[in-house]
């Protein structure tokens, strides 16, 4: 049995616009997305070696010491990405030493100008037979966080101190470093 | 447009609504010229249609499954980043975001044959654009956390998987109405891609890890890859502002885009008046990109664990060494930087529709049998089951339609639907068709539970059109 179209039609088409018209986005505060910000923190390896006291016995009559320096180039964290978001940092420099010998280290922050920002001394003991590690690690707060946006390059001077016994090529021992940066990003949009 | 509108804009699209596509108020509600469109061997209650060219039909949906807008931007006081963090640990890897929209432009139809013919044409085009995501879990806890607190976790590439398109479709289809009992319709496509971009087939890892000679070892493997036709030539210095971009685009909207060729094709069956079934497929097709191609790669493998300073060196010849430079080149050289020109194809999102349907209650119209133009459709109440299925980059979309269907009159027919699916399980649809004079106008809107706040909405579909309808003469 047919139901009259006029009958409903008026009641169905106000119920379906209704429900459109009625319909709405509510108790949202879009503004929020001024709030967002991303809080990462990256672990990320930086300078190495391992130093064989064989190398260093080639070096004649080294117990009156001996000083050598590498440098390298860092130009990470004057990046925009790092430059911008970046709030806190910590270094992490871990020696280990298992030659007779004792080190002076000193790890030199330089700006593009080539100009000393920082420096780390580290001693490094002597070993009698035990790995002597030693582990040197720097905060940089965001008071002082603009160190590492402006570094470029990362020196370490090495310094063999002076004393016995006289290494030899044939010497046993290894003087290694392990560094490590952490870095505290904050990134909004600001 | 600021960042942050940018971002609150994006994360409102990607809030908005879940699952497309599956338009299961259209299908089988013959009364609309539209249905066709879904199923290109429906049973046909007209002589012929034309859409009211630009307003016949308006489909738009999007959803995001697990995450509403009201989850993120609710105005109740928890931190946002809070919320943000709720999102990036409670959303999973298989979650989708998404948005179809359809216009169509022409969408013509009629009977051919004279008044007994049988064989049925339609044509037209429409424009769509399809936006489909991926959650990229694990991308998002890396950006969310960083790798310190995950050292020894490999973060997957292939949680990246995206696919956006925006392209006009050619279609024409023939409809055969073989006997009362049994129809049938093919419905040829000609697609052309006014923008695409495809990054779905994407592997690889990053891990962070303790080290050998440093205490971190940072690996990456990397197979990503996303492909991109009609974006580069909207770089270009001399497009500037929306006016430029839109004449870049309109050729390609009319065939001069890249090229692609689809079917569609569908079934009824009535083996008599109680039962009905149909079935279809549509947008079984390609599109070859071959014009304003480029694919970024980042394609290698290589692990560091900083930068070696080789005192050994310099004990033998006391240089220095460009330590860092050979880092750089060592990364660029893993992961070679290439824009690539070579053409890509595409696969169109092919969706399977079926039906079981029950017919009963007394006969539509003034006769007790008014079924002489569309065979056993003409009684007043039909139920039934309908089953979606949509194939996409990791797996085929699903959905489980139970409808209730009823002619209210000669003029005004309407369905309701009860949808299950992974984003909803309370989904509820109201659609109706009705005739003033020889128009039709339709409106089918499903989730119709959330209509009160469209914010807490996982997805939402609104279809809506008219059209111009010569009736069948008795």
């Amino acid at each position: 049995m047919p139901i009259p179209t006029k009958k409903y039609r008026p009641y169905l088409l106000l119920l379906l616009c209704s429900m459109l018209w009625c319909s709405c986005v509510k108790d949202v505060d879009f503004s929020q997305a001024e709030d967002f910000r991303l809080e990462p923190v990256m672990e990320v390896s930086l300078v190495y070696f391992d130093l064989p006291a064989s190398l260093i016995g080639e070096i004649p009559d080294n117990t009156t010491g001996y000083t050598v320096k590498d440098s390298t180039k860092i130009e990470l964290f004057s990046e925009p990405f790092f430059d911008d978001n970046l709030q806190k940092a910590t270094f992490t420099f871990e020696f280990t030493n298992t030659i007779e010998r004792s080190f002076s280290a000193n790890i030199i922050l330089y700006n593009e100008a080539n100009v000393p920002i920082d420096s780390i001394p580290i001693s490094i003991e002597a070993s009698s037979g035990i790995p002597i590690k030693v582990t040197s690690i720097v905060t940089y707060n965001e008071a002082d966080i603009q160190t590492i946006k402006n570094m470029e390059s990362l020196e370490v001077v090495l310094s063999l101190d002076s004393g016995t016994p006289n290494l030899q090529p044939d010497s046993e021992g290894v003087l290694d470093l392990k560094s490590a940066g952490t870095f505290f990003m904050s990134i909004d949009d600001k | 447009m600021t960042n942050k509108q940018a971002i609150a804009f994006l994360l409102f699209i990607s809030g908005i609504c879940t699952y497309a596509q599956n338009k299961q108020l259209l299908y089988n509600f013959t009364e609309i010229p539209q249905s066709l469109m879904v199923n290109p061997g429906t049973a046909i209650q007209n002589r012929g249609y034309f859409g009211i060219p630009v307003l016949s039909g308006i489909y738009v949906n999007a959803g995001s499954s697990n995450m509403s807008v009201y989850d993120l931007f609710a105005d109740n006081g928890v931190d946002f980043n809070a919320k943000v963090s709720n999102m990036v640990y409670s959303l999973k890897a298989g979650d989708v975001q998404r948005v179809n929209q359809q216009l169509e432009v022409v969408n013509i139809g009629f009977k051919i044959g004279g008044h007994f013919g049988k064989s049925y044409i339609t044509f037209g085009a429409y424009q769509e654009i399809d936006f489909f995501n991926y959650w990229p879990k694990d991308l998002a806890i890396l950006a969310y956390e960083g790798n310190a607190p995950n050292i020894g976790r490999a973060f997957n590439l292939s949680h990246f998987n995206v696919k956006g398109e925006l392209l006009t479709v050619y279609h024409a289809g023939y409809h055969k109405k073989v006997s009362d009992r049994f129809s049938y319709g093919v419905r040829g496509k000609i697609y052309s891609s006014i923008i695409d971009f495809t990054s779905t087939k994407n592997s690889g890892t990053f891990i962070t890890t303790e080290g050998e000679n440093n205490f971190y070892r940072h690996a990456l493997v990397s197979n990503v890859e996303v492909k991109t036709s009609g974006y580069a030539s909207l770089r270009e210095d001399d497009v500037n502002g929306g006016r430029d971009i839109v004449n870049k685009m309109m050729p390609r909207a009319f065939l001069a885009g890249n090229l692609g060729l689809g079917i569609d094709f569908g079934i009824t069956y009535s083996p008599n008046e109680t039962w009905t079934y149909t079935a279809s497929i549509q947008d079984l097709g390609f599109i070859y990109h071959n014009k304003d191609v480029e694919r970024y790669t980042l394609k290698g493998q290589d692990a560091i664990e900083g930068i070696e300073l080789p005192f050994d060196d310099i004990f033998n010849d006391t240089g220095l060494s460009n330590n860092w430079q050979e880092l750089v080149d060592e990364i660029e050289e893993a992961f070679p930087r290439d824009t690539i020109r070579d053409p890509y194809t595409t696969m169109r999102p092919v969706k399977l529709n079926a039906a079981a349907i029950y017919n009963f209650g007394g006969y539509a119209g003034k006769n007790a049998c008014d079924c002489t133009a569309s065979g056993f459709d003409g009684l007043i109440n039909s139920v039934g089951l309908q089953l979606f299925a949509e194939k996409r980059p990791k797996h085929p979309e699903v959905a489980l339609t139970a409808f209730y269907y009823r002619r209210l009159a000669q003029a005004l027919r309407i369905k309701a639907t009860y949808t299950v699916d992974k984003f909803s399980k309370k989904n509820i649809g109201l659609g109706l068709s009705t005739h003033f004079a020889n128009f039709n106008f339709y409106l089918l809107a499903d989730n119709l539970l959330e209509y009160y706040n469209l914010a807490k909405a996982n997805n939402v579909s609104i279809q809506l059109g008219f059209n111009y309808i010569f009736p069948i003469r008795n």
